[in-house]
Protein backbone atom coordinates (compact mmCIF):
# COMPACT_ATOMS: atom_id res chain seq x y z
CA UNK A 1 0.00 0.00 0.00
CA UNK A 2 1.58 3.28 -1.31
CA UNK A 3 1.87 6.01 1.19
CA UNK A 4 -0.51 8.45 0.04
CA UNK A 5 -3.54 6.04 0.22
CA UNK A 6 -2.89 5.44 3.92
CA UNK A 7 -3.59 9.33 4.14
CA UNK A 8 -6.81 9.64 2.60
CA UNK A 9 -9.16 7.14 0.56
CA UNK A 10 -12.52 8.10 -1.89
CA UNK A 11 -15.38 6.35 -0.59
CA UNK A 12 -16.53 3.37 -2.22
CA UNK A 13 -19.81 3.49 -4.51
CA UNK A 14 -22.18 1.58 -1.95
CA UNK A 15 -20.96 3.52 0.42
CA UNK A 16 -21.24 7.24 -0.91
CA UNK A 17 -24.81 7.41 0.27
CA UNK A 18 -24.61 6.71 4.10
CA UNK A 19 -22.69 9.93 5.04
CA UNK A 20 -25.68 11.48 3.82
CA UNK A 21 -28.57 9.63 5.48
CA UNK A 22 -27.15 9.71 8.64
CA UNK A 23 -28.91 10.95 11.01
CA UNK A 24 -30.11 10.52 14.92
CA UNK A 25 -32.36 7.59 13.59
CA UNK A 26 -30.18 5.87 11.15
CA UNK A 27 -26.40 5.45 12.73
CA UNK A 28 -25.77 3.04 9.54
CA UNK A 29 -23.32 1.31 11.84
CA UNK A 30 -23.96 -2.44 12.04
CA UNK A 31 -22.52 -5.04 15.08
CA UNK A 32 -20.95 -8.20 15.48
CA UNK A 33 -20.73 -9.52 18.98
CA UNK A 34 -18.50 -12.42 20.34
CA UNK A 35 -19.07 -14.14 23.85
CA UNK A 36 -16.67 -16.05 25.13
CA UNK A 37 -16.31 -18.33 28.22
CA UNK A 38 -14.57 -16.30 30.01
CA UNK A 39 -14.70 -12.10 30.73
CA UNK A 40 -13.14 -9.81 28.91
CA UNK A 41 -9.80 -8.19 30.00
CA UNK A 42 -9.84 -4.91 28.60
CA UNK A 43 -6.14 -4.09 28.58
CA UNK A 44 -5.66 -7.53 26.79
CA UNK A 45 -8.38 -6.57 23.80
CA UNK A 46 -7.20 -2.94 23.54
CA UNK A 47 -3.24 -4.46 22.90
CA UNK A 48 -5.09 -7.43 20.44
CA UNK A 49 -6.93 -4.33 19.04
CA UNK A 50 -3.67 -2.07 18.29
CA UNK A 51 -2.17 -5.38 16.86
CA UNK A 52 -5.12 -5.75 14.85
CA UNK A 53 -5.07 -2.09 13.30
CA UNK A 54 -1.93 -2.39 11.86
CA UNK A 55 -3.08 -5.15 9.60
CA UNK A 56 -6.35 -3.05 9.21
CA UNK A 57 -4.99 0.53 8.22
CA UNK A 58 -8.21 1.12 6.24
CA UNK A 59 -10.57 1.15 8.84
CA UNK A 60 -8.47 3.55 11.44
CA UNK A 61 -9.92 6.28 8.92
CA UNK A 62 -12.33 9.25 9.56
CA UNK A 63 -14.84 10.93 7.58
CA UNK A 64 -13.93 14.30 5.75
CA UNK A 65 -15.83 16.76 3.65
CA UNK A 66 -14.19 18.04 0.75
CA UNK A 67 -15.65 20.46 -1.81
CA UNK A 68 -16.95 17.79 -4.02
CA UNK A 69 -16.76 14.48 -2.51
CA UNK A 70 -16.34 13.01 0.89
CA UNK A 71 -13.40 11.16 1.34
CA UNK A 72 -11.80 9.45 4.34
CA UNK A 73 -8.85 10.52 5.89
CA UNK A 74 -6.40 8.60 8.23
CA UNK A 75 -6.04 8.73 11.82
CA UNK A 76 -3.26 8.71 13.90
CA UNK A 77 -5.75 7.66 16.97
CA UNK A 78 -6.34 3.59 17.58
CA UNK A 79 -9.84 3.33 18.96
CA UNK A 80 -9.82 2.72 22.23
CA UNK A 81 -12.28 -0.43 23.50
CA UNK A 82 -14.91 1.11 25.40
CA UNK A 83 -17.42 -0.59 28.25
CA UNK A 84 -20.39 -1.34 26.58
CA UNK A 85 -22.76 0.86 28.36
CA UNK A 86 -25.38 2.24 25.53
CA UNK A 87 -28.20 0.59 23.03
CA UNK A 88 -26.27 -0.93 19.67
CA UNK A 89 -25.11 0.92 16.83
CA UNK A 90 -25.44 4.54 18.01
CA UNK A 91 -25.40 7.03 15.97
CA UNK A 92 -21.98 9.01 14.62
CA UNK A 93 -21.46 12.98 15.49
CA UNK A 94 -21.13 15.10 11.78
CA UNK A 95 -17.66 14.72 9.81
CA UNK A 96 -16.34 17.70 11.57
CA UNK A 97 -15.75 15.78 14.69
CA UNK A 98 -13.70 13.61 13.65
CA UNK A 99 -14.93 10.36 15.12
CA UNK A 100 -13.65 6.92 13.86
CA UNK A 101 -16.08 4.76 12.20
CA UNK A 102 -14.99 1.96 13.83
CA UNK A 103 -16.03 1.35 17.90
CA UNK A 104 -14.65 -1.95 20.04
CA UNK A 105 -16.47 -2.67 22.83
CA UNK A 106 -16.70 -5.10 25.90
CA UNK A 107 -19.04 -5.93 28.49
CA UNK A 108 -18.67 -9.50 30.78
CA UNK A 109 -18.13 -11.80 28.77
CA UNK A 110 -18.69 -10.02 25.42
CA UNK A 111 -16.87 -8.38 22.80
CA UNK A 112 -18.52 -6.24 20.58
CA UNK A 113 -17.40 -4.50 16.83
CA UNK A 114 -19.38 -1.77 15.57
CA UNK A 115 -18.37 -0.34 12.24
CA UNK A 116 -20.17 1.90 9.88
CA UNK A 117 -21.26 0.51 6.47
CA UNK A 118 -18.98 3.65 5.29
CA UNK A 119 -16.22 1.68 5.60
CA UNK A 120 -17.04 -1.61 4.95
CA UNK A 121 -19.85 -4.19 4.85
CA UNK A 122 -20.35 -7.85 6.48
CA UNK A 123 -17.70 -9.68 5.26
CA UNK A 124 -14.67 -6.85 6.09
CA UNK A 125 -16.58 -6.47 9.53
CA UNK A 126 -16.59 -10.50 10.20
CA UNK A 127 -12.94 -10.63 9.26
CA UNK A 128 -11.91 -7.98 11.42
CA UNK A 129 -14.07 -9.50 14.37
CA UNK A 130 -12.29 -13.20 13.51
CA UNK A 131 -8.55 -11.51 13.60
CA UNK A 132 -9.26 -9.17 16.47
CA UNK A 133 -10.79 -12.63 18.55
CA UNK A 134 -7.60 -14.44 17.61
CA UNK A 135 -5.39 -11.87 18.70
CA UNK A 136 -6.77 -11.91 21.98
CA UNK A 137 -6.73 -15.56 22.42
CA UNK A 138 -3.07 -15.38 20.84
CA UNK A 139 -1.82 -12.60 24.04
CA UNK A 140 -3.85 -15.16 26.34
CA UNK A 141 -1.14 -17.65 25.41
CA UNK A 142 -3.88 -20.01 22.99
CA UNK A 143 -1.58 -20.58 19.58
CA UNK A 144 -4.18 -19.88 16.87
CA UNK A 145 -2.30 -20.42 13.40
CA UNK A 146 -3.18 -18.56 10.61
CA UNK A 147 -6.01 -19.85 8.39
CA UNK A 148 -6.91 -17.99 5.32
CA UNK A 149 -9.73 -20.48 5.02
CA UNK A 150 -11.31 -19.20 8.05
CA UNK A 151 -9.99 -15.60 7.96
CA UNK A 152 -7.20 -15.40 10.69
CA UNK A 153 -4.98 -13.41 8.54
CA UNK A 154 -1.00 -13.28 9.23
CA UNK A 155 -1.07 -9.81 11.19
CA UNK A 156 3.19 -9.43 10.62
CA UNK A 157 2.04 -9.18 6.92
CA UNK A 158 1.40 -6.08 4.67
CA UNK A 159 -2.13 -4.51 3.51
CA UNK A 160 -2.83 -6.33 0.09
CA UNK A 161 -3.56 -3.05 -2.47
CA UNK A 162 -6.89 -5.17 -3.35
CA UNK A 163 -8.09 -5.12 0.13
CA UNK A 164 -8.37 -1.48 -0.43
CA UNK A 165 -10.15 -1.23 -3.90
CA UNK A 166 -13.24 0.46 -5.00
CA UNK A 167 -14.27 -3.25 -6.60
CA UNK A 168 -17.61 -1.42 -7.74
CA UNK A 169 -15.23 0.55 -10.41
CA UNK A 170 -12.74 -2.60 -11.29
CA UNK A 171 -16.45 -4.40 -13.15
CA UNK A 172 -18.16 -1.32 -14.19
CA UNK A 173 -19.79 -1.80 -17.40
CA UNK A 174 -20.95 1.55 -19.22
CA UNK A 175 -22.38 -0.35 -21.89
CA UNK A 176 -24.17 -2.34 -19.78
CA UNK A 177 -28.48 -1.02 -19.25
CA UNK A 178 -29.47 0.64 -16.01
CA UNK A 179 -31.62 -1.44 -13.68
CA UNK A 180 -35.20 0.22 -13.10
CA UNK A 181 -36.93 2.30 -10.35
CA UNK A 182 -39.58 0.48 -8.28
CA UNK A 183 -42.80 2.11 -7.11
CA UNK A 184 -42.65 2.90 -3.43
CA UNK A 185 -43.21 -0.36 -1.37
CA UNK A 186 -45.84 -0.69 1.99
CA UNK A 187 -44.03 0.41 5.14
CA UNK A 188 -44.97 -0.30 8.69
CA UNK A 189 -46.61 2.41 10.32
CA UNK A 190 -45.64 2.73 14.01
CA UNK A 191 -44.28 5.57 16.50
CA UNK A 192 -40.78 5.69 16.74
CA UNK A 193 -38.89 5.39 19.92
CA UNK A 194 -36.91 7.73 21.63
CA UNK A 195 -33.75 8.55 18.98
CA UNK A 196 -30.84 6.18 20.07
CA UNK A 197 -33.37 3.72 21.57
CA UNK A 198 -32.69 0.37 19.05
CA UNK A 199 -34.80 -2.51 20.45
CA UNK A 200 -33.34 -6.38 20.18
CA UNK A 201 -35.30 -9.33 20.06
CA UNK A 202 -33.19 -12.42 18.66
CA UNK A 203 -34.90 -15.69 18.34
CA UNK A 204 -32.52 -18.95 18.82
CA UNK A 205 -33.51 -21.87 16.73
CA UNK A 206 -31.48 -25.22 16.39
CA UNK A 207 -30.03 -25.04 13.03
CA UNK A 208 -30.45 -28.75 12.30
CA UNK A 209 -34.14 -28.34 12.90
CA UNK A 210 -34.58 -25.47 10.71
CA UNK A 211 -32.23 -27.04 8.17
CA UNK A 212 -34.41 -30.31 8.05
CA UNK A 213 -37.43 -27.75 7.33
CA UNK A 214 -36.41 -25.27 4.36
CA UNK A 215 -34.21 -28.92 2.55
CA UNK A 216 -38.43 -30.85 3.11
CA UNK A 217 -39.54 -27.97 1.26
CA UNK A 218 -36.55 -27.77 -0.75
CA UNK A 219 -35.50 -24.31 -0.40
CA UNK A 220 -33.03 -22.19 1.16
CA UNK A 221 -33.12 -20.44 4.70
CA UNK A 222 -32.53 -17.45 3.27
CA UNK A 223 -35.46 -18.19 0.84
CA UNK A 224 -37.74 -19.60 3.82
CA UNK A 225 -37.19 -16.75 6.24
CA UNK A 226 -37.66 -14.42 3.62
CA UNK A 227 -40.88 -15.75 2.58
CA UNK A 228 -41.80 -16.05 5.83
CA UNK A 229 -41.37 -12.30 6.75
CA UNK A 230 -43.25 -11.33 3.43
CA UNK A 231 -46.33 -13.28 4.46
CA UNK A 232 -46.67 -12.03 8.11
CA UNK A 233 -45.77 -8.37 6.56
CA UNK A 234 -48.75 -8.99 4.20
CA UNK A 235 -51.02 -9.83 7.37
CA UNK A 236 -49.88 -6.96 8.82
CA UNK A 237 -50.86 -4.31 5.75
CA UNK A 238 -53.97 -5.53 5.65
CA UNK A 239 -54.76 -4.60 9.52
CA UNK A 240 -53.47 -1.33 8.17
CA UNK A 241 -54.68 1.94 6.91
CA UNK A 242 -57.03 1.15 3.30
CA UNK A 243 -54.72 3.11 1.35
CA UNK A 244 -52.12 1.75 2.19
CA UNK A 245 -52.84 -2.02 1.26
CA UNK A 246 -52.46 -2.25 -2.58
CA UNK A 247 -48.56 -1.12 -2.34
CA UNK A 248 -45.92 -3.83 -2.77
CA UNK A 249 -44.05 -5.73 -0.46
CA UNK A 250 -40.33 -5.80 -0.74
CA UNK A 251 -37.59 -7.27 1.41
CA UNK A 252 -34.43 -5.83 0.46
CA UNK A 253 -32.00 -9.33 0.83
CA UNK A 254 -28.26 -7.90 0.21
CA UNK A 255 -25.86 -10.66 -2.26
CA UNK A 256 -22.33 -10.84 -1.33
CA UNK A 257 -20.70 -10.02 -4.53
CA UNK A 258 -17.15 -11.59 -4.01
CA UNK A 259 -18.23 -14.60 -4.91
CA UNK A 260 -19.22 -13.64 -8.12
CA UNK A 261 -16.26 -11.72 -9.13
CA UNK A 262 -13.33 -13.22 -6.88
CA UNK A 263 -12.46 -10.10 -5.79
CA UNK A 264 -11.59 -10.24 -2.00
CA UNK A 265 -11.90 -5.95 -1.17
CA UNK A 266 -12.09 -5.05 2.38
CA UNK A 267 -14.57 -2.01 1.12
CA UNK A 268 -18.44 -2.44 0.50
CA UNK A 269 -18.63 -4.83 -2.58
CA UNK A 270 -22.38 -6.00 -1.90
CA UNK A 271 -25.77 -5.34 -3.74
CA UNK A 272 -29.32 -6.35 -2.78
CA UNK A 273 -31.84 -8.31 -4.42
CA UNK A 274 -35.34 -7.14 -3.45
CA UNK A 275 -38.37 -9.89 -3.60
CA UNK A 276 -41.82 -8.87 -3.57
CA UNK A 277 -45.16 -9.56 -3.27
CA UNK A 278 -47.59 -7.66 -4.69
CA UNK A 279 -51.40 -7.88 -2.52
CA UNK A 280 -53.22 -5.85 -5.32
CA UNK A 281 -53.15 -9.11 -6.74
CA UNK A 282 -54.81 -10.85 -4.11
CA UNK A 283 -53.85 -12.79 -1.30
CA UNK A 284 -51.17 -14.87 -1.17
CA UNK A 285 -50.83 -17.90 0.24
CA UNK A 286 -47.72 -19.09 2.38
CA UNK A 287 -46.95 -21.79 -0.81
CA UNK A 288 -47.21 -19.17 -3.11
CA UNK A 289 -45.44 -16.77 -1.25
CA UNK A 290 -42.29 -18.94 -0.93
CA UNK A 291 -42.50 -20.02 -4.69
CA UNK A 292 -42.40 -16.07 -5.37
CA UNK A 293 -39.51 -15.40 -2.79
CA UNK A 294 -37.78 -18.69 -4.41
CA UNK A 295 -37.99 -18.06 -8.03
CA UNK A 296 -36.79 -14.46 -7.80
CA UNK A 297 -34.01 -15.67 -5.50
CA UNK A 298 -32.90 -18.08 -8.09
CA UNK A 299 -33.58 -15.79 -11.34
CA UNK A 300 -31.97 -12.55 -9.65
CA UNK A 301 -29.28 -13.70 -7.69
CA UNK A 302 -26.73 -13.61 -10.89
CA UNK A 303 -23.60 -11.84 -12.00
CA UNK A 304 -26.23 -10.41 -15.22
CA UNK A 305 -28.62 -9.20 -12.77
CA UNK A 306 -26.23 -7.55 -10.17
CA UNK A 307 -24.61 -5.52 -13.21
CA UNK A 308 -27.40 -3.52 -13.81
CA UNK A 309 -27.28 -2.25 -10.22
CA UNK A 310 -23.77 -1.23 -10.26
CA UNK A 311 -24.31 0.22 -14.00
CA UNK A 312 -26.54 2.91 -12.61
CA UNK A 313 -24.96 3.48 -9.18
CA UNK A 314 -21.41 3.66 -10.69
CA UNK A 315 -22.73 5.77 -14.00
CA UNK A 316 -24.62 8.54 -11.65
CA UNK A 317 -20.92 8.88 -9.82
CA UNK A 318 -19.03 9.11 -12.69
CA UNK A 319 -21.38 11.34 -14.48
CA UNK A 320 -19.51 14.87 -15.34
CA UNK A 321 -22.47 16.71 -14.28
CA UNK A 322 -22.68 14.78 -10.80
CA UNK A 323 -19.22 15.37 -10.31
CA UNK A 324 -18.83 18.88 -10.77
CA UNK A 325 -21.84 19.54 -7.76
CA UNK A 326 -20.46 20.78 -4.87
CA UNK A 327 -20.56 18.58 -1.80
CA UNK A 328 -23.79 20.50 0.54
CA UNK A 329 -25.64 20.71 -2.98
CA UNK A 330 -24.65 17.08 -3.75
CA UNK A 331 -25.44 16.14 -0.22
CA UNK A 332 -29.23 17.28 -0.42
CA UNK A 333 -29.58 15.99 -3.62
CA UNK A 334 -28.47 12.15 -2.47
CA UNK A 335 -30.74 12.39 0.47
CA UNK A 336 -33.71 13.10 -1.95
CA UNK A 337 -32.77 10.44 -4.59
CA UNK A 338 -32.23 7.81 -1.30
CA UNK A 339 -35.96 8.51 0.12
CA UNK A 340 -37.38 8.62 -3.22
CA UNK A 341 -35.81 5.84 -5.14
CA UNK A 342 -33.94 3.75 -2.09
CA UNK A 343 -35.29 3.46 1.29
CA UNK A 344 -38.89 3.89 0.04
CA UNK A 345 -38.75 0.67 -2.25
CA UNK A 346 -38.17 -1.67 0.57
CA UNK A 347 -40.60 -2.86 3.23
CA UNK A 348 -37.68 -3.94 5.22
CA UNK A 349 -34.00 -5.63 4.67
CA UNK A 350 -33.28 -9.32 5.80
CA UNK A 351 -29.52 -9.56 5.56
CA UNK A 352 -27.98 -13.62 6.41
CA UNK A 353 -24.28 -13.67 6.88
CA UNK A 354 -24.08 -17.17 6.92
CA UNK A 355 -22.28 -19.81 8.95
CA UNK A 356 -19.76 -17.80 10.94
CA UNK A 357 -16.53 -20.97 11.40
CA UNK A 358 -13.41 -20.52 13.08
CA UNK A 359 -10.34 -22.47 13.90
CA UNK A 360 -10.89 -25.61 16.16
CA UNK A 361 -8.54 -23.68 18.15
CA UNK A 362 -10.58 -20.83 18.98
CA UNK A 363 -13.91 -22.81 18.94
CA UNK A 364 -13.70 -23.86 22.84
CA UNK A 365 -13.56 -19.82 24.09
CA UNK A 366 -16.76 -18.89 21.93
CA UNK A 367 -19.85 -19.28 23.21
CA UNK A 368 -21.87 -17.20 20.62
CA UNK A 369 -21.77 -15.10 17.49
CA UNK A 370 -24.45 -12.49 17.25
CA UNK A 371 -25.45 -9.50 14.42
CA UNK A 372 -27.02 -6.64 15.12
CA UNK A 373 -28.17 -3.96 12.75
CA UNK A 374 -29.96 -0.70 13.28
CA UNK A 375 -33.48 0.18 11.58
CA UNK A 376 -33.44 3.34 9.93
CA UNK A 377 -36.12 6.19 9.84
CA UNK A 378 -38.86 4.59 7.69
CA UNK A 379 -37.26 0.50 6.93
CA UNK A 380 -38.35 0.81 11.05
CA UNK A 381 -37.74 -3.05 11.96
CA UNK A 382 -34.41 -4.56 10.55
CA UNK A 383 -33.47 -8.08 10.29
CA UNK A 384 -30.24 -9.90 10.19
CA UNK A 385 -29.27 -13.79 11.05
CA UNK A 386 -26.52 -16.36 11.37
CA UNK A 387 -25.27 -19.24 12.03
CA UNK A 388 -22.82 -20.42 14.60
CA UNK A 389 -22.32 -23.83 16.04
CA UNK A 390 -25.75 -25.54 16.43
CA UNK A 391 -27.48 -22.59 16.54
CA UNK A 392 -29.52 -20.22 14.01
CA UNK A 393 -29.65 -16.43 15.59
CA UNK A 394 -32.00 -14.15 14.07
CA UNK A 395 -31.69 -10.64 14.97
CA UNK A 396 -34.89 -7.91 14.82
CA UNK A 397 -33.76 -4.55 15.06
CA UNK A 398 -36.07 -2.35 15.22
CA UNK A 399 -36.41 1.67 16.07
CA UNK A 400 -40.35 1.14 17.28
CA UNK A 401 -41.95 0.51 20.52
CA UNK A 402 -44.17 -2.42 19.80
CA UNK A 403 -42.47 -5.60 18.58
CA UNK A 404 -45.45 -6.27 15.57
CA UNK A 405 -43.05 -8.00 12.93
CA UNK A 406 -41.48 -10.08 15.35
CA UNK A 407 -44.20 -11.16 17.53
CA UNK A 408 -46.07 -12.48 13.71
CA UNK A 409 -42.95 -14.36 12.36
CA UNK A 410 -42.14 -16.22 15.81
CA UNK A 411 -45.58 -17.16 16.15
CA UNK A 412 -44.96 -18.78 12.54
CA UNK A 413 -42.40 -20.27 13.07
CA UNK A 414 -43.53 -21.75 16.49
CA UNK A 415 -46.78 -23.17 14.28
CA UNK A 416 -44.36 -24.40 12.20
CA UNK A 417 -43.17 -27.28 15.13
CA UNK A 418 -39.80 -25.15 15.47
CA UNK A 419 -38.50 -24.87 19.14
CA UNK A 420 -37.53 -20.83 19.38
CA UNK A 421 -36.06 -18.96 22.74
CA UNK A 422 -36.42 -15.76 22.08
CA UNK A 423 -34.32 -12.46 24.02
CA UNK A 424 -34.40 -9.20 24.25
CA UNK A 425 -32.69 -5.88 25.98
CA UNK A 426 -35.46 -4.92 27.40
CA UNK A 427 -35.36 -4.53 31.41
CA UNK A 428 -37.68 -4.25 34.22
CA UNK A 429 -39.95 -1.03 33.89
CA UNK A 430 -39.54 -1.17 30.17
CA UNK A 431 -43.41 -1.24 28.35
CA UNK A 432 -44.05 -2.63 24.91
CA UNK B 1 -37.10 -23.33 30.77
CA UNK B 2 -39.82 -20.49 30.53
CA UNK B 3 -42.20 -20.34 27.49
CA UNK B 4 -44.67 -17.55 27.06
CA UNK B 5 -48.30 -19.25 26.80
CA UNK B 6 -49.57 -16.74 24.87
CA UNK B 7 -46.90 -16.65 21.68
CA UNK B 8 -45.53 -20.21 22.36
CA UNK B 9 -42.11 -19.24 22.53
CA UNK B 10 -39.36 -20.02 25.10
CA UNK B 11 -38.28 -16.80 27.04
CA UNK B 12 -34.57 -16.70 27.99
CA UNK B 13 -33.48 -16.14 31.54
CA UNK B 14 -33.64 -12.98 32.96
CA UNK B 15 -36.51 -11.47 30.55
CA UNK B 16 -38.63 -9.62 32.39
CA UNK B 17 -41.50 -10.10 30.62
CA UNK B 18 -42.30 -11.92 27.15
CA UNK B 19 -40.24 -9.66 24.26
CA UNK B 20 -43.20 -10.23 22.11
CA UNK B 21 -46.38 -9.73 23.49
CA UNK B 22 -45.24 -7.68 26.79
CA UNK B 23 -47.06 -9.88 29.53
CA UNK B 24 -45.44 -11.01 32.27
CA UNK B 25 -48.16 -12.75 33.53
CA UNK B 26 -48.23 -15.38 30.44
CA UNK B 27 -44.66 -16.98 32.01
CA UNK B 28 -45.00 -20.15 32.74
CA UNK B 29 -42.53 -22.81 34.10
CA UNK B 30 -39.33 -21.69 35.85
CA UNK B 31 -36.93 -24.54 35.39
CA UNK B 32 -33.69 -25.23 33.28
CA UNK B 33 -32.63 -22.27 31.42
CA UNK B 34 -30.93 -21.10 28.41
CA UNK B 35 -27.76 -18.62 27.72
CA UNK B 36 -28.65 -15.74 27.73
CA UNK B 37 -26.79 -12.75 25.98
CA UNK B 38 -25.78 -9.75 27.81
CA UNK B 39 -27.29 -6.65 26.90
CA UNK B 40 -26.36 -3.10 27.84
CA UNK B 41 -28.18 -2.18 30.61
CA UNK B 42 -30.09 0.66 28.65
CA UNK B 43 -29.64 3.58 30.72
CA UNK B 44 -31.29 6.69 30.54
CA UNK B 45 -29.95 8.26 27.50
CA UNK B 46 -29.42 12.08 28.41
CA UNK B 47 -27.42 13.64 25.84
CA UNK B 48 -26.99 11.87 22.32
CA UNK B 49 -24.70 12.85 19.38
CA UNK B 50 -27.17 14.49 17.33
CA UNK B 51 -26.45 15.24 14.22
CA UNK B 52 -28.56 18.80 14.10
CA UNK B 53 -25.87 20.11 17.19
CA UNK B 54 -23.14 22.34 16.89
CA UNK B 55 -20.51 21.18 19.29
CA UNK B 56 -18.32 24.39 20.28
CA UNK B 57 -14.91 23.66 20.15
CA UNK B 58 -11.96 26.39 21.90
CA UNK B 59 -10.31 26.54 18.62
CA UNK B 60 -13.70 27.37 16.49
CA UNK B 61 -14.13 29.71 19.46
CA UNK B 62 -10.81 31.80 19.37
CA UNK B 63 -10.89 31.97 16.09
CA UNK B 64 -14.38 33.89 16.10
CA UNK B 65 -12.77 36.05 19.07
CA UNK B 66 -9.85 36.70 16.42
CA UNK B 67 -11.79 37.69 14.53
CA UNK B 68 -13.96 40.19 16.05
CA UNK B 69 -11.26 41.76 17.52
CA UNK B 70 -8.62 41.92 15.19
CA UNK B 71 -11.14 43.84 13.11
CA UNK B 72 -12.13 46.53 15.65
CA UNK B 73 -8.18 47.00 15.85
CA UNK B 74 -8.29 47.26 12.00
CA UNK B 75 -10.59 50.07 12.11
CA UNK B 76 -9.31 52.16 14.97
CA UNK B 77 -5.84 51.58 13.22
CA UNK B 78 -7.67 53.36 9.86
CA UNK B 79 -9.10 56.11 11.90
CA UNK B 80 -5.62 57.07 13.21
CA UNK B 81 -3.85 56.80 9.90
CA UNK B 82 -6.71 58.91 8.45
CA UNK B 83 -6.11 62.09 10.62
CA UNK B 84 -3.58 61.06 13.15
CA UNK B 85 -6.48 61.07 15.85
CA UNK B 86 -9.06 58.59 16.82
CA UNK B 87 -12.82 59.90 15.97
CA UNK B 88 -15.40 57.88 14.64
CA UNK B 89 -12.92 54.56 15.25
CA UNK B 90 -13.80 54.13 18.81
CA UNK B 91 -17.62 54.18 18.61
CA UNK B 92 -17.66 51.75 15.46
CA UNK B 93 -14.94 49.70 16.80
CA UNK B 94 -16.75 49.55 20.40
CA UNK B 95 -20.18 48.46 18.76
CA UNK B 96 -18.21 45.56 16.75
CA UNK B 97 -16.69 44.11 20.53
CA UNK B 98 -20.45 44.30 21.23
CA UNK B 99 -21.58 42.36 18.53
CA UNK B 100 -18.98 39.93 19.79
CA UNK B 101 -20.40 39.92 23.38
CA UNK B 102 -23.74 39.70 21.96
CA UNK B 103 -22.96 36.78 19.22
CA UNK B 104 -21.03 34.16 21.86
CA UNK B 105 -24.11 34.46 24.30
CA UNK B 106 -24.82 31.25 22.79
CA UNK B 107 -21.06 29.62 22.89
CA UNK B 108 -21.67 29.73 26.49
CA UNK B 109 -23.46 25.83 26.45
CA UNK B 110 -21.05 23.47 25.32
CA UNK B 111 -23.61 22.48 22.55
CA UNK B 112 -26.62 24.23 20.86
CA UNK B 113 -28.72 23.29 18.23
CA UNK B 114 -28.65 24.73 14.94
CA UNK B 115 -31.86 26.60 14.50
CA UNK B 116 -31.41 27.76 18.00
CA UNK B 117 -28.05 28.91 17.54
CA UNK B 118 -29.68 30.77 14.09
CA UNK B 119 -32.67 32.26 16.09
CA UNK B 120 -30.12 33.63 19.05
CA UNK B 121 -27.86 35.09 16.52
CA UNK B 122 -30.28 36.99 14.44
CA UNK B 123 -31.90 37.95 18.01
CA UNK B 124 -28.23 39.15 18.58
CA UNK B 125 -27.63 41.05 15.30
CA UNK B 126 -30.92 42.99 15.39
CA UNK B 127 -30.32 44.28 19.07
CA UNK B 128 -27.05 45.51 17.60
CA UNK B 129 -29.26 47.30 14.41
CA UNK B 130 -31.91 48.68 16.64
CA UNK B 131 -29.15 50.12 19.01
CA UNK B 132 -27.40 52.13 16.54
CA UNK B 133 -30.88 52.92 14.96
CA UNK B 134 -31.83 54.57 18.20
CA UNK B 135 -28.57 56.58 18.37
CA UNK B 136 -29.88 59.41 17.11
CA UNK B 137 -32.89 59.24 19.15
CA UNK B 138 -35.66 57.19 17.17
CA UNK B 139 -36.81 54.07 15.43
CA UNK B 140 -36.29 54.39 11.72
CA UNK B 141 -34.86 51.53 9.35
CA UNK B 142 -34.00 48.41 12.45
CA UNK B 143 -37.68 47.17 12.35
CA UNK B 144 -36.94 46.28 8.78
CA UNK B 145 -33.98 44.79 9.50
CA UNK B 146 -34.94 42.74 12.69
CA UNK B 147 -38.28 41.42 10.97
CA UNK B 148 -36.15 40.38 7.48
CA UNK B 149 -33.63 38.80 10.26
CA UNK B 150 -35.69 37.17 12.88
CA UNK B 151 -38.72 35.96 11.41
CA UNK B 152 -37.11 33.84 8.90
CA UNK B 153 -35.26 31.98 11.87
CA UNK B 154 -38.24 32.25 13.91
CA UNK B 155 -40.06 30.20 11.22
CA UNK B 156 -37.02 27.72 10.81
CA UNK B 157 -36.96 27.14 14.52
CA UNK B 158 -40.63 26.07 14.56
CA UNK B 159 -40.77 23.89 11.45
CA UNK B 160 -37.49 21.73 12.91
CA UNK B 161 -39.68 21.67 16.05
CA UNK B 162 -42.45 20.15 14.33
CA UNK B 163 -40.46 17.67 12.47
CA UNK B 164 -38.48 17.11 15.14
CA UNK B 165 -42.04 16.28 17.54
CA UNK B 166 -43.52 14.53 14.27
CA UNK B 167 -42.98 10.72 15.25
CA UNK B 168 -43.94 9.04 12.12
Amino acid sequence: MSRESLYWAKLDNAALIFPVIVSKWNSSFYRLSATLTEPIDPTRLQKALDTVMLRFPYYQVRLKQGAFWLFLEHSNRVPEVELDRYYPCLTIKTPKQKELLIRVLYLQNRISVELSHILCDGFGGILFIKNLLAEYFRLQGVSIPVSPDYGILDLGSLPQPEESIDAFHEIYDPKAPKDKQLPPAYRIQAKRCQPGVNRVITGIVDTQQLLSLTRSLKVTITEYITAVLLYELQHIQQSDDPALREKPLRINVPVNLRKFYNLYTMKNFSLYTVPEIDPSLGYYTFKETLHAVHHYLQKNTTEKYIKQQISRNVGGEIHPLIRSIPIPIKKAFLKSMHTKYGESQQTTCFSNLGTIAFPEQMNPFIERFTCYTTGAYHTKTMISALSFKDKFYITFDRIIDTPILERRFFAFLNKQGLSVTVESNNQQGDTL
Amino acid sequence: MRSCSHCGVHVADGEPFCPLCGEGSTLIGNEGGCPRAVFPTNPKIVRLPLQSLIVIDFHLFALFTALFFISAGAILAIDWLSDKTFAWGIPVSASVILLWGLLIIPYLSSQIRVFNYLLFSSAAISAYLILIDTLDGSLSWSWVTTTVLIVPSAVARILFLMKDKSSY
